[in-house]
Formats: structure tokens, C-alpha cells, sequence
């Protein structure tokens, strides 16, 4: 995996590549987000609702990329992270993440990148684009 | 102003919290993330949904099946990890009505500030989307 320090302007992260969706996992997210909207769990509510059938937090995606971005080697804090929700995740739908570095720049004498991300389902639709800014400096445990 | 406008800057919650792991496993099982050191930070996603929205929107009477989640915007400025102590707090930022492509969309911006010691080290923004806007958006 690359090396963020070596990283440069247009250059991927390592894609993140995640198991068809179910609704076990589906279950879980409701609980790590504190979210129990009925719309992931109740099918006729969600028809019934427009959505053609119960579907994940969005954050599923963001959640991807945070750690996307947090696992590539020498990166340590991810100082503004951003998403955008543009399309309903399902289950058994598969993501990919996709992370291009967009900028490299130093700020008080620390590296910095700013990380195009976006999350594609199977049939390559975006269902999510944000942005991170990311430095290298290391972990301080307060 | 509009009646639903009144709330902007209602301050719905203020919590203390101690971040144990349960969460933090059923968030990574889910995401398959199996490789977890218990000293790492934990990810920003999972903090910010420690802030009440559901209260939220709850208060401005909207139905939760007509909200779509739209936008997330994290702005830490030191990790936290398992253990630590934090007050979490929520409050409404901005509440407002847009035409969207067919129907009124009203738009909610509620903002998360975890502080640990005191010190402010996380703000979380989501934005929601009402579909219909405020008046249909409510029960």
C-alpha cells in the first residue's frame, strides 16, 4: 500500500471493496449510528414511503471512507472529512471506495492532502462523493 | 420567520458519555473492518451519531420516513478513543425551505459538538433534507 508521505497529486488510495450488504450488517450500522429509522428495517413502511424497499444509513458509505483513508499507511488524523448523500444504499448492493488525492500542500510545516472520495455501488452509480483533508503528523493521545 | 424557525439555535441535548466498545464493534463488524488495534482513534462517523437528531427532528414534528440524510461534515481537532469522557451536545443551526426538482424540500442543519476536558475536539454538521418541506414533512 502506498505510503502517504509519497503520495502526489492524482494518485489513487488503494480501493476498498466491501461485501454485498446485508441485512444483519444493516442492523449493526443502526446500532454503531445510533439510528433506528424504520426505513432499513420495515419494508412496507419504506414502500410505502417511496423508497421500494428498506435500505442502509447513508453514512455507510462516509464510514467506508474514513477508514479508507485511515488505514493507508502514514496517515494519521483526517482534520475535515465530508460527504455528500446523492443515492440510496440497498442491501446487497457492493461499494467500492475511490480516493484520488486532488491537492498536496503543507500547512504550519505539516504535510497535508486533500482526498477526493467517492463510493460506487455495482452498477457504478456514485452514491456518494466528499472530500477529506488529511495530515501525516502522528497520533497525540491526550 | 416562518413557525418552524423558531427553533434555530434550540439547543436540544446535552449528554456526558463514556465511549465503550459496543458500538464501536457492531460499527466494524458491519463495515467487515476486522483489523481493529483497541488503541486506535475512534472514526469520526461513528462519534457524530452519538448527537440526538432523532430529537430533532422529533421537536420540528417531522416524519422521519420523509428526511433524507444529506449531507455530513466532520471537523475534529484530536482523536478520541475508547475510555474517554466526553459531553456531547446538539443544536439547531439552521432551518429553511428550498424548491427542489418537483416538490418544497426544508432543510435541517443540526450541529454536534463533542468536548472532552472541557475542550472542544469534535463538530459534526448533518444536513436533512424534508421531503415536501416543513408543512407536508410533518405529522
Amino acid at each position: 500500500m502506498t505510503r502517504l508521505r509519497a503520495l502526489k497529486k492524482g494518485d489513487f488510495l488503494t480501493d476498498l471493496e466491501l461485501s454485498p450488504l446485508t441485512r444483519v450488517q444493516i442492523s449493526r450500522l443502526m446500532t454503531g449510528f445510533n439510528d433506528f429509522n424504520p426505513l432499513y428495517v420495515d419494508h412496507e413502511i419504506a414502500q410505502n414511503a417511496g423508497y421500494g424497499g428498506v435500505c442502509a444509513p447513508v453514512l455507510t458509505g462516509l464510514g467506508a471512507a474514513e477508514h479508507q483513508i485511515s488505514q493507508t499507511p502514514g496517515i494519521s488524523v483526517v482534520s475535515e472529512l465530508t460527504g455528500t448523500f446523492l443515492k440510496l444504499i440497498y442491501p446487497g448492493d457492493r461499494l467500492t471506495l475511490k480516493s484520488e488525492v486532488v491537492k498536496k500542500f503543507s500547512k504550519n510545516g505539516e504535510p497535508h492532502l486533500n482526498i477526493a472520495i467517492k463510493a460506487i455501488n455495482q452498477n457504478n452509480h456514485v452514491v456518494m462523493e466528499g472530500t477529506a483533508v488529511c495530515k501525516t503528523c502522528p497520533i497525540i493521545k491526550t | 420567520m416562518s413557525d418552524y424557525q423558531n427553533h434555530i439555535g434550540a439547543q436540544i441535548e446535552k449528554k456526558t458519555f463514556v465511549l465503550d466498545d459496543f458500538r464501536l464493534e457492531n460499527y466494524h463488524t458491519a463495515l467487515g473492518i476486522l483489523n481493529i488495534k483497541k488503541d486506535a482513534p475512534i472514526p469520526n462517523v461513528l462519534l457524530s451519531s452519538l448527537g440526538a437528531y432523532r430529537r430533532c427532528l422529533d421537536l420540528l414534528g417531522v416524519d422521519v420516513t420523509s428526511v433524507l440524510h444529506s449531507r455530513e461534515l466532520f471537523e475534529p481537532t484530536s482523536p478520541l478513543f475508547l475510555g474517554d469522557k466526553i459531553e456531547v451536545t446538539t443544536h439547531i443551526q439552521d432551518l429553511f425551505e428550498q424548491q427542489g426538482n418537483i416538490s418544497p424540500l426544508g432543510i435541517v442543519e443540526v450541529v454536534v459538538t463533542l468536548k472532552k476536558a472541557k475542550k472542544s475536539v469534535l463538530t459534526c454538521t448533518r444536513t436533512y433534507a424534508v421531503r415536501g418541506g416543513f408543512a407536508r414533512g410533518q405529522r
